[in-house]
């Protein structure tokens, strides 16, 4: 997937065009460019935080992990080939990390709730809304609540199923995307998808019915 | 088909994904069946939702973070694979050097130094001069002033 069609590059005024662009910054960044380097992170960090921030539950550790992303790619990136796009190959290092990060938390005794819509100081975070002008407040209650509703479905998926609805519904990533990102046949991500949009499905007709919040 | 089957085009549906036959054969069970009609609704209100969920933006000083640790001078591969197996006889060195060198001192008082050896034959020496001198029957005039005998 691309990013863009036009990349400006070292803040030296040089513009590179057309679906060349991130080809061009990959073997820049490969020979140890470090402005090109940022411009990819710049690229795709907002995809990667998002996905990071629903794959793990909060904004503190998707950052840390935003990071190591972005360390690990730079690592990596003289030995990636291509086959995949950056997207995908930094998706795949992204869930990888997630999953290490969950297994990690699941051997910790405490835990910590978190809600999606406050930070640890219970400021709110920055959102960038889809639909900033609903047509009218009952309306815009219920489609908050309908979102917060849903994120909490996500929030009690596996990681796995978690990883494939979130490349899939919310970051845009095809099958065979997914399929690259996650290394599982195109079988699987269907299954899988099917799954996970199942119970979320549940959860949302309990709201509906007025049996949850 | 079933209306398991159905709602897996109500999802497809909801995509925009539907062929026109699919379409049409979903309308018409749409039309006789209460339960697939409340699933759409369900079906279109999840996917809506998950495609209109607010989107996270990075925060900057996240990669100006990696841009400084990408910065900061690297350290060779083989010392970052070997740096643990380096530490422990580099400690055990230190921890040796350190035990000798504790040892010597503690050893300081019983073995004088030549320096001190030569101090003290020094002031002997002058001590016994000072004796000779006293019984001199022409002391120096040093001698009074440095003993505060009188003539």
């Amino acid at each position: 997937m691309m990013g863009c069609d036009t990349v400006s590059y070292g803040g030296r005024g040089i513009v590179v065009e057309s679906i060349s662009a991130e080809a061009w910054l990959i073997q820049r960044a490969q020979a140890r460019d470090e402005a090109a380097f940022e411009q990819l992170m710049r690229l795709h960090a907002d995809k990667l935080y998002n996905y990071l921030v629903r794959m793990v539950g909060n904004p503190t550790d998707a950052e840390d992990l935003l990071q190591e992303v972005f360390l690990r790619a730079y690592q990596g990136l003289p030995s990636f080939d291509g086959r995949a796009s950056l997207s995908t190959w930094l998706y795949r290092i992204a869930t990888n990390l997630c999953i290490d990060h969950q297994r990690r938390r699941a051997r910790r005794v405490t835990t910590v709730s978190y809600s999606a819509q406050e930070d640890d100081e219970g400021e709110p975070t920055e959102w960038e809304f889809a639909d900033p002008n609903a047509p009218d407040p009952l309306e815009a209650l219920m489609h908050k609540e309908l979102q917060q509703v849903v994120e909490q479905a996500i929030q009690s998926l596996s990681p796995k199923l978690r990883a494939v609805l979130l490349l899939y519904d919310v970051e845009g990533l095809s099958y065979e995307e997914i399929a690259q990102a996650l290394r599982i046949p195109m079988g699987t991500v269907k299954s899988r998808l099917n799954h996970a949009r199942t119970r979320i499905q549940r959860q949302v007709e309990a709201y509906l019915r007025g049996e949850t919040k | 088909m079933n209306c398991k089957q159905y709602e897996q085009l109500l999802w497809a549906e909801a995509e925009g994904q539907l062929s026109p036959a699919e379409a049409q054969a979903l309308q018409a069970h749409l039309r006789t069946c209460v339960h697939c009609q409340r699933q759409r609704e369900v079906v279109h209100a999840t996917y809506r939702a998950l495609s209109m969920l607010p989107r996270y933006r990075a925060p900057e000083h996240a990669l100006a973070q990696v841009k400084a640790r990408l910065q900061a001078p690297a350290q060779p591969a083989w010392w970052q694979r070997w740096r643990r197996v380096a530490l422990a006889p580099a400690l055990g060195l230190l921890l040796a050097l350190g035990w000798w060198g504790w040892q010597q001192h503690s050893y300081t008082p019983d073995t004088p130094t030549t320096a001190a050896v030569n101090e003290t034959e020094h002031w002997i020496e002058l001590h016994q001069q000072l004796e000779v001198a006293e019984w001199s029957p022409t002391p120096t005039p040093d001698y009074f002033l440095f003993t505060g005998h009188s003539r």
